[in-house]
């Protein structure tokens, strides 16, 4: 009895407040495993180099997936219960702005320079208020293979025009020209990435302010002719590409089974790091104007703090650290692009192995764009896939294909709410 | 040892200890008296069943009969979102893709599990490393059983088209074939899902009495017939526990065709339970994504009393 009066005494000392770690204990939400590998190794010095600044906030890295996290979030803002910070991709912001899943940060920020990003402060605005602070940048690339292209004699292409010739040259059973993908897995986002920068790059777009499907356009025209001639008239792809996802692409390009393909420029790294090794390279997106940069759509992780967080503060001192120069450097070795200014003016920026990510920063720098998506946008990614996958499989005609993708796109917002 | 008592470790068993509290006895004695002691030791699990079996059903219920904005209720719309799946083309073809995927993979698991349940009951030595290395497709996730054949399948570096290519066979296309994706689907399904059946079988082939085949083989019974008449009457109920089993999980089976296909090409593969997934997780229309739900949580019920009403017709043993 002694025994259970001494346990349950220490048992309420253990939960008291005053006897209870007096650290704040703020809950992040990332998008990777924090284990061995090099990020994630990076990500652990990270948080306990905060930790060591800010001894009276301790962090819990917890790791939701990119498939899971929004719809974890929104489940969990309805239930009055979400984490501190969050890591959220770009696209995905007005939709949780739009769901109420997020909080402004206007209140909570300190002396943070606006002018200090690659792209304006604003990208991240949505009604007038700053919901997000982005940790880094990527944009959809070509890359290509160089051992493949040196062999057909083959020149990088600059146009779609020069594209459905040279992947032509190229195109065989054992080797696709340039791939893609129209899978409706993994939410369509290398069809997405593809489209949403095509539209921008031919001077249209998708999905107006209310986000209604305007697709109907010149611009999307231009796609949807894109997609039918490169498998088409120019034998540039194979129907295959219908089933393909970003996965599939980006093991095409590193076993040299895919000449060239649009991936985003995160991927780059990784494709080095494979059999492909140097001869993996990349380019600028290919444009509809011979001497006309392609415009870019510039994605990325931003840190977000959940509508029901306890410690505002303290959140707000992490998301600041994790975008400091001083972490996007950290990041940036690991692969990641940076979206300050100022950690560019780092030594390491100077060196060889630093060199793509320095052209990256000038390309989007003078092209690259913020792109704001509707909250229905990955609905109109499976809706623009299945109807890309019919001019693919079925022939439909481009017109026919970007009507069906209105009608269906829109009905599907007006209904079964 | 037992004792007139009962066996030794029962010893003092019957000596109940007097309760402490009046009431407490009292209890105790009504608990006895009118034979409610089951019941009231049964409460903690059926409450518990209570809440995380039936209180989502009536959620889901509850919600599919408003209109949302993510997760918030906005408006009472009764049963038009039913209304609005049955006239719908997409609805009703995810439902056919549903029934072709659910009963085309029933139709080959159970066989298949029974016929390797049946050779791993015969007298063959290594009997446990084969067993152990059937059973590794099922021991595998989803998500990575469908990465796998999307690698072995792949048209442009997957090994099967390796192998065609050196058969001289032309490019197939695969799981970005319209035609093919669903029946390479089920194969896929058949294959990671056969090895649960094997089990259960092989289990329920343990309990005939060899006394049975002995009699049969007397009466001239082949090994065909004595399947037939013997085997199959003898575990029905294990087949048709199974078969109900195996099927609520075809039915409600999402991450294996998302990983896969994704619900294409042109919407072949897409599912009653994957077009739950895209409303409710990746539209965040919710209350259309729980009607969904809701016809999906019917059909389960429909196939369940069905299978028990043919167990009972068929019952022998």
């Amino acid at each position: 009895m002694k025994l259970i009066r001494i346990a349950a005494w220490a048992l309420a000392l253990a939960c008291a407040p005053g006897f209870a770690a007096a650290a704040t204990e703020i809950v992040f939400w990332n998008n990777f495993k924090v284990d061995k590998s090099p990020r994630g190794q990076a990500m652990t010095d990270i948080v306990s180099k905060f930790e060591a600044k800010n001894p009276d906030i301790k962090v819990r890295v917890e790791t939701v997936p990119f498939a899971t996290v929004d719809a974890n979030l929104i489940q969990g803002a309805a239930a009055g219960n979400t984490p501190d910070v969050i890591k959220i991709y770009n696209v995905a912001l007005s939709l949780h702005v739009a769901a109420g899943s997020i909080q402004p940060l206007d209140q909570y920020l300190g002396k943070i320079d606006k002018t200090d990003w690659l792209l304006p402060w604003d990208s991240t605005v949505f009604d007038g208020k700053k919901y997000a602070l982005p940790s880094e940048y990527r944009f959809f690339a070509l890359m290509y293979r160089k051992d493949v292209l040196d062999k057909a004699g083959v020149q990088v292409p600059t146009t779609w025009d020069e594209m459905c010739k040279a992947a032509g040259t190229i195109n065989s059973p054992q080797v696709m020209g340039y791939g893609f993908g129209l899978s409706q897995s993994q939410a369509a986002s290398i069809l997405l990435e593809w489209a949403d920068d095509m539209a921008l790059a031919a001077g249209g777009s998708w999905l107006d302010d209310k986000g209604r499907a305007i697709a109907n356009n010149p611009a999307g025209l231009k796609f949807m002719t894109t997609v039918a001639d490169l498998v088409g008239k120019c034998k540039a792809s194979s129907q295959a590409v219908v089933g393909y996802t970003y996965e599939a692409v980006h093991q095409g390009l590193a076993g040299g089974t895919i000449a060239m393909a649009g991936m985003g420029t995160h991927r780059y790294e990784a494709l080095r790091a494979t059999a492909a090794k140097d001869n993996l390279r990349w380019a600028p997106p290919p444009s509809f104007e011979k001497g006309k940069a392609a415009p870019v759509h510039v994605l990325g992780w931003t840190f977000v703090m959940g509508k029901h967080t306890k410690h505002p503060e303290a959140a707000i001192k992490f998301m600041e650290y994790m975008t400091s120069p001083e972490v996007q450097v950290v990041i940036a070795k690991a692969g990641e692009m940076p979206t300050r200014k100022s950690t560019y003016n780092d030594p390491w920026f100077k060196t060889p192995e630093a060199s793509a990510m320095r052209d990256w920063a000038q390309y989007i720098a003078r092209n690259g764009k913020v792109g704001q998506y509707p909250s229905g946008w990955l609905n109109f990614g499976q809706i623009l896939a299945s109807e890309s996958q019919g001019i693919v499989l079925k022939g439909v005609s481009p017109a026919q294909a970007l009507a069906n993708v209105v009608e269906r796109y829109n009905k599907a917002q007006a209904e079964g709410k | 040892m037992r004792s007139a008592a009962g066996p030794a470790w029962n010893a003092g068993a019957g000596r109940v200890r007097e309760p402490r509290g009046r009431a407490a006895s009292q209890l105790l004695r009504a608990m006895q008296s009118m034979r409610v002691a089951p019941y009231v030791l049964l409460l903690p699990a059926l409450t518990l069943v209570g809440l995380i079996a039936f209180y989502p059903v009536y959620y889901a219920v509850d919600i599919s009969l408003y209109q949302t904005k993510f997760l918030q209720k906005t408006a009472f719309v009764g049963l038009a979102q039913y209304a609005r799946l049955l006239t719908s083309p997409d609805f009703l073809r995810a439902l056919g893709t549903s029934l072709l995927y659910a009963l085309g993979s029933l139709a080959l698991t159970l066989p298949l599990g029974m016929a390797f349940a049946l050779l791993l009951n015969r007298p063959i030595r290594f009997k446990s490393v084969f067993r152990t290395i059937l059973i590794i497709p099922w021991t595998l996730s989803q998500t990575v059983a469908g990465l796998l054949w999307l690698w072995l399948l792949n048209p442009s570096y997957g090994p099967i088209k390796y192998v065609l290519d050196q058969l001289g066979f032309g490019q197939f296309l695969f799981l970005s074939s319209a035609d093919w994706a669903l029946p390479i689907l089920v194969l896929v399904n058949t294959w990671m899902t056969f090895p649960l059946p094997m089990i259960l079988f092989q289990a329920a082939l343990q309990t005939v009495p060899q006394e049975l085949y002995d009699a049969a083989q007397m009466d001239g019974c082949t090994a065909w017939t004595s399947f037939w008449g013997v085997t199959l009457p003898f575990i029905q109920n294990s087949v048709m526990a199974t078969a109900i089993m195996t099927t609520l999980h075809f039915f409600n089976m999402v991450t294996l065709i998302y990983v896969m296909t994704g619900g294409g090409p042109l919407d072949s593969t897409q599912t009653l339970s994957v077009r739950v997934f895209l409303d409710a997780f990746v539209n965040f229309k919710v209350a259309s994504g729980a009607a969904v739900g809701m016809v999906i949580f019917l059909l389960n019920i429909v196939f369940s009393l069905f299978y028990i009403r043919v167990l009972r017709r068929g019952d022998l043993y």
